[in-house]
């Protein structure tokens, strides 16, 4: 009995960001890069949007920012390591969601579509002979339609063994 | 979008991206139960193929149907049909049964992109393919490659792989061979294959050419999720990820079916390695029981490049240390997992030089023919491939990124690469990717389906892709190899069914069969009587005489009455009474006695002799010559046995044999009865007498077929004259089907057992016996798991029976030395299905 391995996981393995450039500890850390990206996009959008969902008091919008900012790092944090990076499942997703929400752009190759192309077949020494068995069959019902016995599989092997001897 | 391919030359495949992809057909390696020491060949085989793959290539396993037709036409190859009607008529039921079936098998594709010789030839490539792009949108008509380009581009192909191991046999691809892969991706799960065209088959390449006008690959139309199934308004509602299938609809269909395939790729392999053998996933993916169509998306990287990327990752894990110093949780001590399997892999690199990196995209397509099929086909899959550590993901809004991912031609996409395991060539060998479960003849009559994958779920419905095991006792002799076939099982195993379907197979096709049988019942007589010609020469009802004067006059009789005569009287040759009936059965002596028969010589014996001792010898032959049980040998008034009937069946009930001791100890050889005595006689003579009937025409296929073959093998003579068939049979064919009960004890020499070259193992329930069986077909003998194959899995019984669909199951050594698991197949003829049946009165045809 030998054994296979495979090495994919010394090369693909969950990089975390744990601490400072100069050493310090993240506070709460370590963090996925994926929580990282999620905390850098959730700030940006929560700061654009404020005129959206911060509606209450000064307290209270110091604590549902920064809560639904957390809120999201952490689901992030939650989400399996599947040795490819978050992007691509992330891709995916948005491109179903959006199939969903039927918007015209982007992500417009996920819609029901057809792909064309024409493909050219070159094939030198074909002799391609001009439709011999309908001409055959259409002679033959005219002259005699009942002359043509029905052939059995069988049959139609061994007369096509006999042509070709 | 368009097709990544826009013309196909010969087996190249200009593509849109300016690359020109090379196609082969692989030819898969014999692989199924071979002992181990030959699985780590085919491994080599398999490692020494992905070492010859420089860069990128694809590697395809796909399903497909395999015509009836030519199944059949294999078993009418060499047969003259009108010598043997009942063969053609054999042949007709076959088919109709092979139709239920549907037969399958695997095909292998491999291609690879050839990298543009130069910078300067890759931009004019590209500058081509952009021309015929800018033509065909303008609608001017596109100029071929030139020849000077394809002829340099084949010469390309042909260099990258000719470090391809030899076994697998390459053969490049016709243009009409990849419009038929193009179009079984289209059709998957449909059951609309079109078989494979064959290289030289023009009909069908002009068939194809002329099936599509403007492109010979009709255009696709792809839907994910199969929202084209839903009400516009409705597509909101539902949970897209139950969706995860791909609704492929080909365009130039008439019906507008669609196939709906669901793609799954491998996104988590075992952490821990796994073992070789058992561990070849690719390799026996066919026994999960589903029509899986796979690809691997290769890339390999030479040494120097992946030393580049370990060190990239031996410097992100001392990052990822220290980002995690003094963290307490499982996660740092996955970090040194991480560091030990890198040090692992360098390791491995650096300890053999030439090997190198492979990055494997492993994708796998089930299909049907509506949502739920697929669905539940990738779900089943899922699990199977679960049970080996690995694990499936149909990833949501990327089923036409995976669909493409397994067309050649089509460029690797940043999600496919994402997807790459990665490991040595050394460890992906041991996949097996290409390993097939071939067995049997190319031709001949039709004596199992191949079960190599797993036994059949149903009837007429196998697992995985199917095809019949042919066995050729003809074309063994054209080979000057014996056609000799033994069976060994358990009672009730359907040894002795197949021993009937095979010589079913040899009167049909119009040889000969001599049957001694010993059971009371006369099993073989009531299967002689579905064949025309045959004759029953009955010892306890004797209505036939097979006296050797009769049946070949003075000359060749007075020699076989001898060798009859010389065991029956325990006589030695040259002993007083060994020379006396020398004496008679002198030609010279018959003929001017006028004895023209064994029962006139004994007559004659007993009072026209002047010889001395004459009175003696007959008194002491007339002790058998008297008995009922001998009549068939000694009464002169029962007609002969014609010897032109093509069937001969002798009943021996209720002769006896002496069993060995009997024979080596002296005082029990002396009590020894006249059944025994009588009975070794005779099968002895039935021996030499199969021979001389089977031998004369060395152009008719003969066969002597010996059930319970320890009758004959038991007495010296009987296994010489065996033993002797078998050898000489090769030169006439002429066959020799034994079947037994314990094959090492039965055919008692070594050469003998190794002269028989096909060997079938059927059921055996006892645990010894099925180790004496294994050692005798050729694998090992003390491998648990092939002692529980034999005595738990073949032929179940599931209460009191065994279920129909799994009845004659066996393993099987054909004439390479292949070894497979077979299910022998039922005559397709009624009556003689049910003549071959001895289950008693409730083993009928149809019966469950």
């Amino acid at each position: 009995m030998n054994e296979a391995k495979w090495f994919t996981g010394a090369r693909k393995f969950p990089q975390l960001v744990g601490r400072t450039p100069d050493g310090g500890k993240i506070w709460g850390g370590p963090y996925t890069i994926t929580q990282v990206a999620v905390f850098v996009v959730g700030l940006f959008v929560l700061w654009n949007t404020a005129w959206l969902w911060a509606r209450f008091s000064l307290v209270g919008n110091l604590v549902a920012g920064p809560g639904m900012l957390v809120a999201l790092v952490y689901a992030a944090g939650k989400l399996p390591f599947e040795k490819r990076s978050p992007l691509v499942v992330a891709s995916g997703w948005l491109s179903a969601a959006e199939r969903l929400i039927n918007t015209p752009v982007p992500a417009r190759v996920l819609r029901p579509h057809r792909v064309g192309g024409s493909v050219l077949m070159i094939i030198p020494d074909l002799q391609v002979v001009e439709e011999p068995a309908d001409s055959t069959e259409l002679t033959s019902q005219e002259t005699s339609p009942a002359a043509e016995p029905v052939l059995t599989g069988v049959q139609l092997l061994l007369a096509a063994r006999s042509q070709s001897c | 979008m368009l097709n990544p391919a826009h013309t196909l030359v010969g087996n190249l495949r200009f593509t849109q991206s300016g690359t020109v992809w090379a196609d082969y057909l692989v030819t898969g390696v014999s692989y199924g139960m071979r002992p181990e020491k030959e699985k780590y060949g085919v491994r080599l085989l398999h490692q020494a193929l992905f070492r010859a793959l420089g860069g990128e290539s694809v590697l395809l396993g796909l399903t497909s149907q395999l015509d009836p037709n030519q199944l059949v036409a294999r078993m009418l190859e060499g047969v003259d049909p009108d010598q043997c009607p009942a063969w053609v008529a054999e042949c007709e039921q076959t088919l109709a049964s092979l139709e239920k079936l549907q037969p399958g098998r695997r095909i292998y594709w491999l291609s690879i992109p050839l990298a543009s010789e130069s910078p300067l030839a890759g931009a004019a490539a590209v500058g081509r393919t952009a021309l015929g792009e800018v033509k065909r949108l303008i609608g001017l008509p596109r100029d071929s490659p030139p020849q000077e380009l394809v002829d340099r581009l084949s010469r390309q192909a042909a260099r990258a792989v000719r470090s391809v191991p030899g076994p697998f046999q390459l053969e490049p691809a016709t243009p009409a061979q990849m419009v038929w892969l193009h179009q079984h991706m289209l059709d998957r799960g449909l059951f609309q294959d079109w078989d494979l065209p064959t290289a030289d088959h023009d009909q069908v390449t002009a068939a194809i050419s002329r099936a599509k006008a403007g492109s010979a690959m009709s255009a696709p139309f792809f839907d994910e999720g199969g929202q084209t199934d839903q009400p516009k308004k409705e597509l909101l509602k539902g949970n897209p990820f139950r969706r995860r299938y791909l609704k492929v609809v080909d365009s130039a269909s008439p019906t507008g079916a669609g196939s709906y395939q669901s793609l799954l790729v491998v996104n988590n392999v075992p952490d821990g390695g796994f073992a070789f053998p058992g561990g070849e996933l690719m390799g026996r993916i066919d026994e999960c029981g589903l029509s899986v169509d796979w690809a691997m998306r290769l890339h390999q990287r030479s040494s120097a490049e992946v030393l580049v990327k370990n060190n990239q990752a031996l410097a992100a894990l001392n990052e990822q240390m220290m980002q995690r110093d003094n963290e307490v949780s499982h996660a740092v001590s996955a970090l040194d997992r991480y560091a030990d399997l890198l040090a692992e892999y360098a390791s491995t690199l650096e300890s053999d030089k030439l090997e190198v990196e492979v990055q494997a995209t492993m994708i796998f397509c089930v299909s049907g023919p509506d949502a739920e099929a697929a669905n539940s086909q990738a779900s089943a899959l899922a699990d199977w491939v679960a049970q080996w550590g690995y694990r499936l993901h149909a990833p949501l809004g990327h089923q036409e990124t995976l669909w493409w991912a397994m067309v050649p031609g089509a460029p690797t996409s940043l999600f496919v690469r994402e997807y790459a395991q990665i490991t040595t060539s050394a460890s992906l060998s041991a996949l097996c990717p290409l390993a097939t479960v071939e067995l049997g003849d190319a031709k001949g009559s039709a004596l199992a389906l191949n079960i190599g994958h797993g036994p059949m779920l149903a009837e007429d419905l196998p697992c995985g892709p199917t095809s019949l095991v042919f066995h050729d006792p003809d074309g063994a002799t054209d080979r000057s190899e014996s056609g000799s076939i033994a069976v060994s099982g358990d009672l009730g195993s359907g040894k002795s069914y197949t021993l009937k379907k095979i010589a079913d197979d040899v009167v049909d096709r119009g040889g000969r069969v001599v049957v001694p049988d010993r059971t009371e019942m006369g099993e073989w007589a009531l299967w002689a009587k579905s064949v025309s010609s045959s004759k029953v020469v009955d010892v306890m009802h004797p209505t036939l005489s097979l006296d050797p004067i009769r049946l070949w006059g003075l000359e060749e009789g007075s020699r076989l009455a001898r060798a009859f005569l010389g065991p029956l009287l325990n006589l030695s040759p040259t002993s007083e009474q060994g020379v006396l009936m020398a004496d008679v059965l002198d030609v010279t002596y018959l003929r001017q006695h006028g004895l023209d028969s064994m029962g006139a010589l004994v007559a004659h014996l007993m009072s026209g002799c002047d010889l001395a001792g004459a009175t003696d010898l007959a008194r002491k032959i007339n002790v058998f010559a008297r008995q009922k049980l001998c009549a068939l040998m000694f009464d002169p008034d029962l007609p002969a046995v014609s010897l032109s009937d093509r069937v001969i069946v002798i009943l021996t009930h209720p002769l006896e044999l002496p069993t060995p001791e009997e024979l080596t100890n002296e005082h029990l050889f002396l009590q020894l009865g006249v059944e025994k005595i009588f009975g070794r006689a005779l099968y002895s003579y039935i021996a030499v007498l199969a021979a001389k009937l089977c031998f004369e025409d060395r152009d008719t296929l003969a066969a002597f077929i010996v059930d319970e073959a320890h009758n004959v093998t038991s007495s010296p003579e009987g296994a010489l004259a065996i033993e002797k068939f078998v050898r000489e049979g090769r030169k006439a064919r002429a066959i020799t089907v034994l079947g037994s009960q314990d094959a090492i004890k039965d055919f008692p020499s070594d050469v003998l057992r190794g002269l028989i070259p096909v060997r079938i193992l059927m059921r055996h329930t006892d645990i010894n016996l099925a180790a004496r069986g294994l050692g005798w077909l050729g694998l090992d003998p003390d491998d648990a798991a092939l002692i529980d194959l034999v005595t738990k899995e073949l032929s179940p019984k599931i209460g009191n029976e065994v279920p129909v669909h799994r009845r004659g199951e066996g393993l099987m050594r054909d004439a390479t030395g292949r070894f497979g698991r077979i299910k022998v197949l039922a005559p397709a003829n009624a009556e003689r299905n049910q003549a071959a049946r001895t289950g008693g009165r409730f083993d009928v045809v149809g019966s469950r």
